[in-house]
């Protein structure tokens, strides 16, 4: 089964086939990534920005220096 | 809609115990790095014990920086920040308990069984099997920690980091367990299922894909959550880091074979490995120039704050790093690299420069807000970056300059090409010494940055209470049905899964078929590609809705990630196994060892002998004339593990057999500087004093012939007695020569070993030589 890809002489065929994957993945997200909608794209790129609030002591490690 | 407000604590407990643990451990792998690296300069550091030797301790280096360094800061960056992406607490308190301390036993395993000898003899791979079952274990309690938050998430979207998280945790679980594949021989020892050729080239899809999905994308997600907090500014280009994340997940896989270029592996392999290598340039570049751009408008910070200094400089390095390896890939400059320090500065601007600045700079970053208290010194965070940045700059320009002067002088040649202008492997050692050690001082400077941070960070908390935060989340009950996770079905039924399916399918018979299939593989193709474009021209919104709606759908985002990075690995990987088996070899095939010499094989394989010993003669003309005749694929075919190497810091030895007498070695071993004046390698006394493990060899010949190794069957008598047999005959040799040594030594083993490597039988004429027909 693998006999052509293995012994047969590829050499000339297996960097254009390596390039057209790449380039069709590439490009197929390029085109989803620009319909992406606006607004979408500004709440994704905000979310490390929803901030916790004041932060509070770790219960259980103050409860053990307590101890 | 009903909603309700929920007051959540994320668990960062774990976050800091990570990170404490990350600090610790990375101290004691840099402390080991330094340490042999002046081994390699200082013989006499080896201290002539077993434990001590580079070959042991170098696997132990790259493990604790792996593993324990990066290890321990990924699991706390990627718990800080999913908890607060998706504003959920993390699932369980008990799985993250198991997971921080599951992992430090293995870390702690790992230390010990390293030195001791106890190996599986590949890079990145070495540890024993237990502690490969207890990682493959602790790594599945990640991965429900992790997806049984996302689970019970708060936030509906997924940003890019989690995507990241996923990728490295649904990938590392498939290489880790394909390559670790292994038959127990017995507590301690056991062999691959993959042998030579196979067990390369999983092994160094392995061996990359760790470099990438263990060292590069959680630290990518990591960068995507904190160089934004950090600048106070959302990434430059959200679509930019899409695009990065789908075209680095699919591309990376397939690069594997770069690392064995102009070796034995079969040539289209090695074209995929550079070709695809080459195009890992685009989607390297765009996130290092998505990370930069980020800090648009917070340059000025670079000179005050430390955390953006050491992002800026992490990101930095990743660009030069991923410049480098494509650059390397490329299969004439990997002539001069390979085998050279231009890999070992390669590794480490990515080591020290990404990965160890990624740390520290999300370390400081951190520890005000995990203990709620300013950092202790700024001053010292800043004097760490600047020691760290030196010490990088020397250690890299050491190994390049290293690197390409020890390339040149081994490939250079005189009269017309048929002699080596160098041919004492020697002389190009000793010329690099300068550099080796100028390593050391780099490498130091940037180990005593680090001490000044766990110093900085230990004087910060001190004192200070251990903080949580906190967060409000407001709950909706009813979630419009478009914001709804897809199901498995429609996940997969859908027109874009269907219409590439069909597509890959109808291109792999096209590829792999014979005459008839071929043309029925062309026409499918060229079909299932119209259709689709037809029907997404007609039907377009259903193919947008399906991706919007996948972005928050965890479970078939993990589906379909998992297919982006398997295919790479099934393309490559599955023609090796089914066709380069012993049966299907031609010109040239292994002979199977004598029990003597695979019992030397296996002192060889705990010596960590391969970490300076390649055995494998490229296809390369200085290669050929200083070694010999290049080495064929069939020639290492039952090899268990196949020792190729990475680095020559000695000679290549895959056909040293015979080319001196048993009393050569035996000096050699003893004390190489008798021999080889000026030589850098461990005295290694203790195997004259060792007894070779007979006993073991029983149930190794055993495993060995389950694996398909055409070794006879024998009884445990049969075995001693060939070991006596071949023994004896050694020992008679070197009496001669007024050595006297017990047959039952480990030297006697490791000789019989060394000496047969390069014997083979001939099965078919030479390929390369035979007339066209």
């Amino acid at each position: 089964m693998f006999r052509r890809i293995l012994i047969e002489d590829w050499t000339t065929i297996f960097t254009i086939v390596a390039f057209v994957t790449v380039a069709s993945i590439y490009l197929t997200m390029l085109y989803r990534t620009l319909r992406l909608k606006r607004n979408e794209m500004d709440h994704l790129s905000n979310l490390p920005f929803t901030e916790d609030s004041a932060a509070s002591i770790d219960s259980r490690s103050s409860a053990k220096r307590h101890e | 809609m009903s909603a309700r407000s929920l007051t959540i604590e994320y668990n960062d407990k774990i976050v800091r115990q990570f990170m404490i643990a990350s600090i610790i451990w990375g101290a004691v792998g840099m402390l080991v790095g330094v340490l042999i690296a002046l081994q390699l300069n200082f013989f006499q550091l080896n201290f002539n014990t077993s434990f001590l030797t580079f070959g042991r301790l170098r696997p132990l280096h790259t493990n604790a920086v792996v593993f324990a360094l990066v290890g321990n800061m990924m699991f706390a960056g990627v718990y800080y920040s999913t908890q607060r992406l998706v504003k959920a607490r993390l699932a369980s308190d008990f799985l993250s308990g198991l997971h921080f301390w599951g992992w430090q036993v293995i870390i702690l395993s790992a230390a010990i069984t390293l030195p001791l000898g106890f190996t599986r003899g590949k890079e990145y791979a070495e540890l024993i099997w237990p502690i490969n079952i207890a990682v493959a274990l602790i790594w599945v309690v990640f991965a429900v920690n992790f997806f049984w938050t996302l689970a019970r998430r708060h936030e509906r979207s997924l940003y890019v980091a989690i995507w990241f998280y996923i990728a490295t945790i649904i990938t590392v679980a498939m290489l880790y367990i394909v390559n670790h594949l292994s038959v127990p021989t017995g507590l301690f020892h056991s062999y691959g299922i993959f042998a030579g050729v196979q067990d390369g080239l999983v092994q160094w899809w392995y061996g990359h894909n760790a470099v990438a999905f263990f060292l590069t994308t959680p630290i990518l997600g990591i960068m995507y959550y904190f160089l934004p907090k950090a600048a106070n500014r959302p990434v430059y280009s959200y679509k930019l880091s899409v695009i990065h994340f789908w075209s680095l997940v699919f591309v990376y896989i397939w690069a594997g074979p770069h690392h064995l270029l102009n070796t034995a592996l079969p040539n289209w392999l090695q074209m995929l490995g550079m070709t695809f290598s080459l195009m890992l340039w685009a989607p390297s570049w765009g996130g290092m120039l998505n990370g930069l751009f980020t800090l648009r408008g917070a340059w000025s910070k670079l000179r005050t704050d430390p955390v953006i200094k050491f992002f800026a400089a992490g990101v930095t390095f990743y660009g030069m790093a991923t410049f480098e390896g494509p650059l390397l890939s490329i299969k004439s400059v990997n002539a001069l690299g390979h085998y050279s320090d231009w890999i070992i500065g390669h590794v480490h601007a990515a080591a020290l420069g990404w990965n160890g600045f990624m740390a520290a700079g999300m370390f400081y970053f951190l520890v005000p807000r995990l203990w709620n208290k300013p950092l202790y010194s700024q001053a010292l965070a800043n004097l760490h970056f600047w020691l760290g940045l030196v010490g990088i700059l020397l250690y890299v320009a050491a190994m390049w300059t290293s690197g390409i002067t020890q390339g040149l002088m081994l490939n250079s040649t005189t009269e017309g090409g048929t002699l080596l202008s160098y041919p004492n492997f020697l002389d190009t050692l000793n010329t690099i010494r300068p550099l080796m050690l100028l390593r050391v001082v780099g490498g130091g400077l940037y180990l005593v940055g680090w001490l000044l941070m766990a110093y900085n960070i230990y004087k910060s908390v001190k004192g200070a209470s251990a903080v949580n935060g906190t967060i409000e989340v407001v709950v909706e009950d009813d979630v419009p049905e478009e914001e709804r996770p897809l199901g498995a079905m429609v996940t997969l039924w859908n027109p874009p899964v269907i219409f590439s399916a069909l597509g890959t399918l109808f291109a792999c018979v096209w590829m792999f078929g014979g005459p008839f299939l071929q043309i029925v593989g062309a026409i499918g193709t060229a079909l299932s590609v119209m259709v689709a474009w037809v029907h997404f021209e007609s039907k377009g919104k259903r193919w947008a809705d399906w991706y919007e709606r996948l972005l928050v759908s965890a479970a078939p985002f993990t589906v379909l990630t998992l297919i982006a990075v398997a295919i790479g690995g099934l393309v490559q990987i599955i023609p090796g196994i089914v066709s380069h088996q012993a049966a299907s070899v031609e010109d040239r095939l292994q002979i199977p060892y004598t029990p003597l010499e695979l019992a030397g094989r296996d002192i060889y394989v705990a010596e960590g002998c391969y970490n300076c010993h390649s055995q494998m003669i490229r296809t390369l003309v200085p290669d050929v004339l200083r070694y010999g005749d290049y080495s064929r694929l069939g020639e290492s075919i039952y090899d268990r593990p196949f020792q190729w190497g990475s680095r020559r810091i000695g000679p290549d030895l895959a056909r040293v057999g015979g080319k001196y007498p048993d009393s050569w070695h035996y000096r050699h071993m003893e004390d190489p500087r008798q021999i080889s004046t000026g030589s850098n390698m461990p005295s290694y006394p203790w195997l004259n004093e060792n007894d070779t493990d007979v006993a073991a060899l029983p149930a190794k010949i055993r495993v060995q012939r389950m694996l398909g190794v055409p070794y006879a069957e024998m009884t445990s008598e049969e075995i001693q007695a060939a070991v006596d047999a071949q023994a004896t005959e050694i020992t008679a040799g070197l009496k001669a020569e007024g050595i006297y040594i017990a047959p039952d030594k480990q030297i006697i083993a490791l000789i019989a070993y060394l000496q047969q490597l390069g014997n083979y039988e001939t099965v078919t004429e030479n390929v390369a030589s035979r007339p066209n027909p």
